[in-house]
């Protein structure tokens, strides 16, 4: 490919060698515009003998596509002035000079630009550094990384710090240990750390420093400059930054980046040879070990840029389709403006809005974990019709075309109605929110992320954090200030319900851990035995953090569990043994007395400009209403994972923190998007989605919510054990206690870790066979008591029946087709109640009763 | 003799699954019947070799099982003596059961990686590839369950032992092993599950499943609704095959086994899984895992292997090698045995022996294998290997060849990216 666009870009200015293949002169059918060359940066300025930059070659046509040519333009230095290879300058000796860049592109006049170029010091060696460029020379090479000499013990004897966050360590290490054979000062060539690496002497770990690499020549220039270690006061990188960092590409175009490295004394240099790049999404994007990026694929990827424990990432994207005309879709709020303008820019349309049925069956297992009755199924789809038939109300615009009327009982669609946002949904999630069902379910998500379980907090202990999470989600207590008690909470376990905060983490450590994964979003685990490998935490941030701890004390009395915050302990930075400030994540250190450390956190944590607590709890909350957190895992927030949509997470999170860390308000604004209203059910133009939310992403009803939803359906609710009659599954303090089989073949979670993902919603075969052949099932099916014996007991009609059975399981009525082929297998069955609660079964088993859709 | 023709005329491929599997149970009666199956066996073209692992989650000493240095100092040989095996090669002195059949299977003794975590390491152990936190590799049943597919109603991957395993991974959900929980030593041992109702009739679960074959408009329109909707409509119709197949209610009847040869096997739950896997194969299932777990012997590592752990490891292995050889079904059932790491070669002070990855023996036997070959050594404290060292991918290849799986064919991940089934692994071809 690259060959063939030299020959081309020879060809155009005429001077074609007799090898150009014809083939590749094609001839232009018109000449397309040309475009313009844009070159990054403007001017160069070069400093030093190695200082090698990275131009960033880009033609820019006149409809605003850009391509880029760093490896494909030609490059017209002024005679043994610079070294160019694939954009990558470097001087050889100082001066001023202009250097031109030409490119000729297929079917159009030939371009061209000029760069100044400045060059300064090219003769002068600059010492190796071992901090700056030993430690990057060996984790280009790989010798730091996890599955080598970076491991928990090293490989082979020898140990190095992961990715080189201890260089004092690693220099003991190299210098010191092995015998003192590793770096050999009298005799460079005799270093077990060269000879190994280059495989002249055996090495399990392979060739790394190839013959002509950049490491393999850091490395012979530091043991001949006598190995000196890493130097007091010695800049640090900071910050690392990538250009490009958002780039659209079509298929199979490539992209190459280029990174800078800003240091502590407020130097740069560029890294681009010697960062780390690694996809996030392998599939669509692929990257080179020199930065260069190709589109493979329709969808979005982070390239992830690593160097010198700093991380920067640059979006790529390739379009799904090329839309020359993007289609006007209706807007209800901020969301679909921001969810809209991905799709455009990706070519991606959405599905079809979804029905009045879908979209009630949807928002209230959404938002309350609970099918609706057939009454409420009767109530707002007569409340839907009434709107209807009064005419489009001035927010039920929509663009796509109603699907499948069996829902529509005896009425006709009108033609120009379309399924949308409606005062009737409005209404509908009003009430669903203002239910009891809302504080359940909702006290049970908080249940799991708090791990509230009675093994930890006992029983007086489990009820008292139950009671307060409820009364809070009750009363709309504002988030922040629910996460301010829960850290500031002292005193007795059982009267202030907040304090159990206390008992599912206990030592600073585990403390830390939940309160960053829990309320920031961020896993902390790495850093507590090395500095985080994709993220700028380091250990001293997660002792930090840890040092708000140590001084919670538990006093148990016979009656009653005391959480007491004193002014004892200290935490210390495990390697350097120095007594840590506590120090809120990303932030200063604290200085408050002992026993007020905890609440210090409180404090900060409940700010609102916290940079972490709102967006984290909005991004979890639009997980569950929309199948896929805008980051995920919603709990592993990281510069090197970021959203897929940043503007909207970004609105999201203002909005929230202007509404008071209102979560009603927030889960409204969701579920009130044209975003969320959309069919369940994709498109062949979207079905290769997977995060843009074209369509509403179904998944399984959780294992709490099913059995609920199957005891509502059957008209047989569980009876748990300890617990008043009609009690449900989502209302249970903990449904670890609940003895039923269900709740553990569908995934409940035992709260034991503070990663949402413990709960498993993913289908198995045994689940399946519990739904086909359980005596839990069939029992609940055929009860004397159960809604068919009821129903037919009451002599009700048939089709009514039936009418009863869909209402009640899929949240709509059977289909004309539906309800005759029912009646039709009614008619085969010896009696007639084995009929309806076969039909039952069938209807349980149905995947539109499984899922959430 | 009647059953074996009644077998033949009903079904022209070869024995009947139902009738195979009686006279699987005739078999430790009857004298003549071994010779008889074995001729089955035999009559066979290409046999489709079938797989039993025995997973020792925790990984197991080498030193007291495959690998013993008895000529080293007492901290690195540690409390126990060794046995002369079948083989003439040197066992730890606790298995002297599966030192009596060491002519059924043969030894790697110098695999070897680099991971020294539990789980990351099983994982690598069982699917070929070291963790990826970003993509998760299948295992082995599970490449096996996708490459040979459902045989009478039964799903390909069954996992006993009730410790879980390494799963699909990308291939997804339907690839996880069917996980009985249910302990087969246990008086009254019974898979509920497979079977439907007692109220419900044979008419009525058929009817039932024209109703949703008719009425779930969801899976008539499967491809329309992503993955989950694909992978439980995938689970329906293996449900609905597992509850239908008479091999499956036939395969979970153990008591149905004559008391003598549970009690070779040993009454215990390592032995009646054994003993469940046999008949599970016999019955259609491509890949039984038995998991059994304990081994991570930090502390009182010779009392525990002494008192807990190996006695029923002896019996159970020792039982499922004979009982398959008698049957002629080694021929065609690969049985391999192994933990995803060694221990280290010298005793901690808690008398325990730590996390060893850097060499461990793996038994394997069965299938086209060739038996009663020791392929490779340790050094002689049982730390690195000194001859013919083999990486987990090459013990991948070397299984899956065995098995009859193509193992450099490539799967597609979810994000589209082609993967070989095994990377960079050669099947050790001293063992074919």
């Amino acid at each position: 490919m690259r060959q063939f666009l030299c020959a081309l870009a020879v060809g155009a200015i005429g001077i074609a060698p007799a090898s150009a293949a014809p083939r590749a002169v094609r001839p232009a059918k018109k000449a397309a515009p040309a475009p313009v060359l844009q070159v990054t940066p403007a001017v160069l300025q070069l400093d030093g003998k190695r200082d090698e930059r990275q131009l960033l070659v880009t033609a820019v046509y006149p409809d605003g596509r850009r391509l880029d040519v760093t490896r494909t333009a030609t490059y017209l230095p002024p005679k043994e002035t610079l070294s160019i290879t694939g954009g990558r300058v470097n001087a050889l000796r100082d001066g001023k000079f202009a250097l031109r860049i030409r490119y000729a592109p297929a079917g159009s006049r030939t371009v061209e630009t000029t760069v100044r170029v400045e060059a300064r010091n090219s003769r002068a060696e600059r010492q190796v550094s071992f901090l700056n460029d030993v430690i990057p020379a060996l984790t280009l090479a790989g010798c730091n990384q996890g599955a080598c000499h970076g491991g928990q013990f090293g490989r082979g004897g020898l140990r190095l710090s992961l990715l080189g966050y201890d260089p004092d360590a690693d220099y003991t290490a190299l210098l010191h240990e092995g015998g003192g054979r590793r770096v050999n000062r009298v005799s460079p060539e005799r270093s077990l750390l060269l000879l190994k690496g280059t495989l002249a002497l055996p090495h399990a770990g392979g060739m790394r420093l190839s013959p002509g690499s950049t490491a393999l020549a850091t490395l012979q220039r530091w043991v001949a400059e006598g190995a000196p270690g890493p130097r007091e006061g010695e800049p640090s990188v900071v910050r690392v930054a990538v250009t490009p960092s958002d780039r659209l590409l079509k298929r199979a175009e490539v992209q190459q980046l280029q990174v800078t490295a800003h240091y502590s004394d407020g130097s740069t240099r560029d890294v681009t040879r010697l960062a780390l790049y690694n996809s996030g999404n392998d599939g669509v994007a692929s990257v080179s070990g020199e930065g260069l990026t190709r589109a493979v694929a329709p969808g979005a990827a982070a390239i992830v840029v690593r160097y010198q424990g700093q991380a920067a990432v640059a979006r790529v994207a390739a379009p799904f389709a090329r839309m020359d005309r993007y289609p006007d879709l209706p807007r209800t709020n901020f969301i679909d403006a921001l969810v809209q303008r991905e799709w455009q820019r990706l070519g991606l349309v959405p599905s079809v809005p979804a029905t009045d049925a879908e979209f009630l069956r949807r928002a209230s297992l959404d938002l309350t974990g609970t099918l609706p009755t057939p009454e409420q199924v009767e109530t707002f789809l007569a409340d839907c019709d009434a709107e209807h038939q009064a005419g489009p109300s001035s927010k039920a615009q929509g663009s796509g075309g109603a699907e499948s009327t069996g829902e529509r009982r005896s009425r006709k669609v009108l033609p120009n109605s379309s399924p949308g946002p409606s005062r009737a949904r409005e209404r509908l999630v009003d009430r669903l929110i203002a239910s009891e069902e809302w504080t359940d379910y909702w006290a049970l998500y908080f249940g799991d992320l708090l791990r509230n379980t009675k093994k930890t907090s006992g029983e007086k202990g489990l009820w008292a954090l139950h009671n307060w999470i409820r009364a809070s989600l009750r009363t709309g207590k504002p988030y922040n200030e629910m996460v301010r008690e829960l850290v500031a909470s002292r005193g007795s376990a059982v009267r202030h319900g907040a304090a159990n905060f206390y008992n599912a983490a206990k030592t600073p450590e585990d403390l830390a851990e939940t309160t960053s994964q829990v309320f920031l979003g961020v896993r902390m685990q790495c850093a507590r035995c090395h500095n985080h490998p994709f993220e700028r935490w380091t250990q001293a941030d997660y002792y930090g953090l840890a040092a708000f701890f140590p001084g919670i004390k538990r006093k148990q009395s016979e009656t009653d569990l005391l959480i007491l915050h004193t002014a004892e302990g200290q935490v210390q930075h495990p390697r350097t043994a120095v007594g840590l400030a506590p120090t809120p994540l990303g932030s200063d250190p604290v200085r408050v007395a002992g026993e007020e450390r905890p609440r210090a956190l409180a404090v900060w944590l409940a700010d609102p400009k916290n940079p972490f607590v709102a967006r984290n709890i909005v991004n979890r909350v639009w997980a569950r209403l929309m199948g896929r957190g805008l980051v995920e895992p919603v709990d592993d927030v990281r510069v090197s994972n970021p959203p897929t949509h940043p503007e909207l997470l970004d609105a999201l999170t203002r909005d929230f923190v202007q509404h008071n860390f209102d979560l009603r308000h927030l889960m409204r604004t969701i579920v009130s998007s044209r975003a969320y209203q959309v069919s369940s059910r994709p498109t062949p133009a979207n079905e290769r989605d997977d995060r843009f939310y074209t369509y509403y992403r179904a998944r399984r009803l959780m294992a709490e919510p099913l059995l609920d939803a199957i005891g509502q359906a059957t008209g047989r609710p569980e009876k748990f054990s300890g617990f008043p009659a009609g009690y449900r599954a989502i209302s249970l303090p903990d449904p670890g206690l609940a003895r039923v089989s269900l709740l553990d073949t569908f995934g409940r979670t035992a709260r034991a870790t503070t990663c949402e993902c413990e709960r498993s919603n993913s289908p198995n075969l045994t689940q399946t066979l519990f739904l086909v052949n359980s005596d839990y099932i069939q029992g609940r099916i055929s009860d004397d008591n159960g809604v068919v014996a009821t129903l037919v007991k009451a002599g009700k009609p048939d089709a009514e029946i039936i009418r009863r059975l869909y209402a009640g399981t899929l949240s709509r009525y059977p289909t004309p087709q539906e309800l005759a082929a029912a009646l039709g297998f009614l008619q085969e069955a010896e009696k007639k109640r084995e009929g309806f609660e076969d039909l039952l079964w069938t209807l349980l088993n149905s995947q539109e009763f499984l899922l959430q859709h | 003799m009647f059953d074996i023709e009644f077998g033949r005329k009903r079904d022209c491929t070869g024995v009947g699954r139902r009738e195979f599997l009686r006279l699987g149970a005739l078999g430790a009666f009857g004298l003549s019947l071994p010779q008889v199956l074995r001729a089955q066996a035999a009559q066979a073209a290409a046999p489709d070799v079938n797989c039993i692992m025995l997973w020792l989650v925790g990984a197991p000493s080498h030193h007291e099982t495959f690998d013993p240095k008895p000529d080293a100092s007492k901290e690195i040989r540690g409390e126990f003596g060794v046995t002369r095996a079948k083989n003439g090669e040197l066992f730890g002195e606790l298995i002297p059961q599966v030192a009596r059949v060491s002519d059924k299977f043969s030894l790697l003794r110098a695999v070897n990686h680099t991971d020294g975590d539990h789980d990351t390491a099983q994982f690598q152990v069982q699917s070929g590839y070291p963790f990826n936190p970003g993509l998760t590799y299948p295992s082995f049943g599970s490449v096996v369950g996708r490459e040979k597919g459902f045989q009478a109603g039964l799903p390909p991957y069954v996992l006993l032992g009730g410790i879980k395993s390494e799963g699909a991974g990308y291939l997804g959900d339907l690839y996880n092993p069917l996980s009985i929980t249910e302990d087969p030593a246990k008086n009254g041992f019974s898979v509920k599950e497979i079977r439907p109702p007692s109220s419900v009739t044979e008419k009525r679960f058929d009817r039932r499943q024209r109703m949703l074959a008719s009425l779930d408009r969801f899976r008539a329109d499967t491809e329309k609704r992503g993955p989950v909707s694909q992978s439980l409509d995938g689970f329906f119709g293996r449900a609905i095959d597992l509850i239908t197949s008479p091999a499956a209610k036939k395969a979970f009847a153990i008591s149905e086994e004559p008391q003598k040869l549970r009690e070779r096997y040993g009454m215990h739950r390592l032995g009646q899984s054994c003993l469940l896997a046999r008949r599970m194969i016999e019955a259609g299932v491509r890949f039984v895992t038995v998991s059994n777990g304990g081994w991570d012997t930090h502390a009182d590592n010779f009392s525990r292997l002494k008192n807990e752990l190996l006695p029923p490891f002896d019996q159970a292995y020792s039982a499922l090698l004979e009982d398959l050889d008698q049957r002629g079904m080694l021929a065609n059932t690969l049985v391999v045995a192994f933990g995803e790491f060694g221990r280290t070669p010298t005793v901690n002070p808690a008398a325990g022996r730590d996390h060893w990855p850097r060499v461990f023996p793996v038994a394997l036997g069965g299938g086209p294998i060739k038996l009663n070959r020791v392929i490779g050594a340790s050094d002689n404290v049982g730390g690195e290997p000194t001859d013919r060292p083999v990486s987990v991918p090459d013990l991948s290849a070397t299984i899956y060849k065995a098995l009859g799986v193509d193992y450099e064919k490539e799967y597609l991940t979810p994000d589209g990216r082609p993967l070989p089934i095994v990377y960079h692994g050669q099947p050790v071809n001293e063992l074919f």
